[in-house]
């Protein structure tokens, strides 16, 4: 009886010896761990018509006159001749949640006239409010636009052709920031002298499919 | 001298499978130690997180924003996984969860700027995160 007593415990002992090996040489109780995900919900919005858009352009060479209704908008590079066009969309009409972030953002232009062999025109923000009915050169020379064009975009050669401008860094930056959008100014930065007049249909159009729109996808 | 021999039977037994256990324990590859065990995992107090991302003019995702972080993680590594259509993974990368500064406030951010491959934002529809530390 003593003897069987004797060697189960000598087979406890090695058992519980072993056990306690590996417990002091564990090394991961100590740490941290969690995982878990945000489902994101996709949304688009298409921003039109003249109840949300406002365009116009200004003339370097009529510096005191505003073109607001007019049916087109003109971009020129010559300096002293030079025309800005200026776009920009009430985004309220989306309702985008200030947590929303843009996938994909685009500006719509048809453009009905293009220079001789096309031109490459430079979008640039416009950071402060302007008026597109009354808007002079003047008074566009003297806005504030952002240090960096967002995009430059070949007009192409085609008249009447569709324009997709990427905007997408911009109204990305504006849901997040929840300021106003003060828009576009579009502009032509290349070589000068010969014919390279740029013209737009504006949200005056008759057809409403000419008209710019402003194309949001994002998510919520 | 039955029970005698029964009970020899039991210990050899019992005394081989730990032998053997203990043979695992000692298992020497190269001169690295082996061993194995189990023990509870814990967080650093997180319960859920949420990201913004943003996006460079094309589209693609520049760097992705978490908030709301407890301070609790600080110092500790985020992982955030970008996830597409049939849960696939489009791009991961990992940033340390900051520290509170000069100002402690009630929770701290961390920022994942690399995914490996250029991603668009179109195409994630979820997040999935980590946050793993010591």
């Amino acid at each position: 009886m003593k003897l069987r007593i004797l060697l189960v415990l000598v087979a406890a002992t090695v058992g519980i010896g072993s056990a306690s090996a590996y417990a002091a040489t564990l090394g991961v109780g100590s740490w941290h761990l969690w995982t878990g995900s945000q489902t994101l919900t996709k949304s688009s919005c298409t921003v039109t018509g003249s109840a949300s858009t406002v365009d116009t352009y200004v003339s370097e060479a009529s510096p005191n006159s505003s073109f607001g209704g007019s049916a087109t908008a003109l971009v020129r590079a010559d300096l002293g001749n030079r025309n800005w066009t200026l776009v920009r969309f009430d985004l309220s009409t989306c309702a985008l949640p200030t947590t929303a972030g843009a996938d994909s953002a685009t500006l719509k232009l048809v453009v009905k006239t293009v220079a001789a062999g096309g031109r490459t025109l430079t979008l640039t923000p416009v950071l402060a409010t302007w008026v597109g009915a009354t808007l002079t050169a003047v008074q566009a020379f003297g806005l504030p636009f952002g240090s960096s064009a967002t995009t430059t975009f070949p007009t192409g050669t085609t008249n009447g052709a569709t324009l997709s401008v990427p905007v997408t860094i911009d109204i990305d930056s504006l849901i997040k920031s929840s300021t106003s959008s003060y828009g576009w100014r579009i502009s032509d930065e290349g070589s000068t002298g010969t014919a390279n007049t740029t013209i737009f249909n504006t949200v005056e159009a008759t057809t409403a499919g000419l008209r710019p729109q402003l194309v949001i996808n994002y998510e919520k | 001298m039955d029970r005698i021999s029964k009970t020899l039977v039991l210990c050899l037994l019992v005394a081989a499978a730990f032998a053997g256990t203990a043979a695992a324990a000692t298992l020497v590859i190269g001169s690295k130690s082996l061993s194995a065990g189990n023990a509870g995992v814990t967080s650093c107090g997180v319960s859920s997180l949420s990201a913004t991302r943003n996006v460079n003019n094309g589209g693609l995702v520049t760097r992705v924003d978490v908030g709301a972080i407890p301070l609790a993680c600080s110092g500790e590594t985020l992982t955030v996984t970008l996830v597409g259509a049939s849960s696939l993974s489009l791009g991961s990368g990992t940033g340390v969860i900051g520290s509170c500064g000069t100002t402690c406030s009630a929770s701290i951010t961390a920022s994942v700027t690399n995914f490996g491959v250029a991603v668009s934002a179109t195409n994630i529809l979820k997040f999935s995160f980590a946050v793993v530390g010591s």
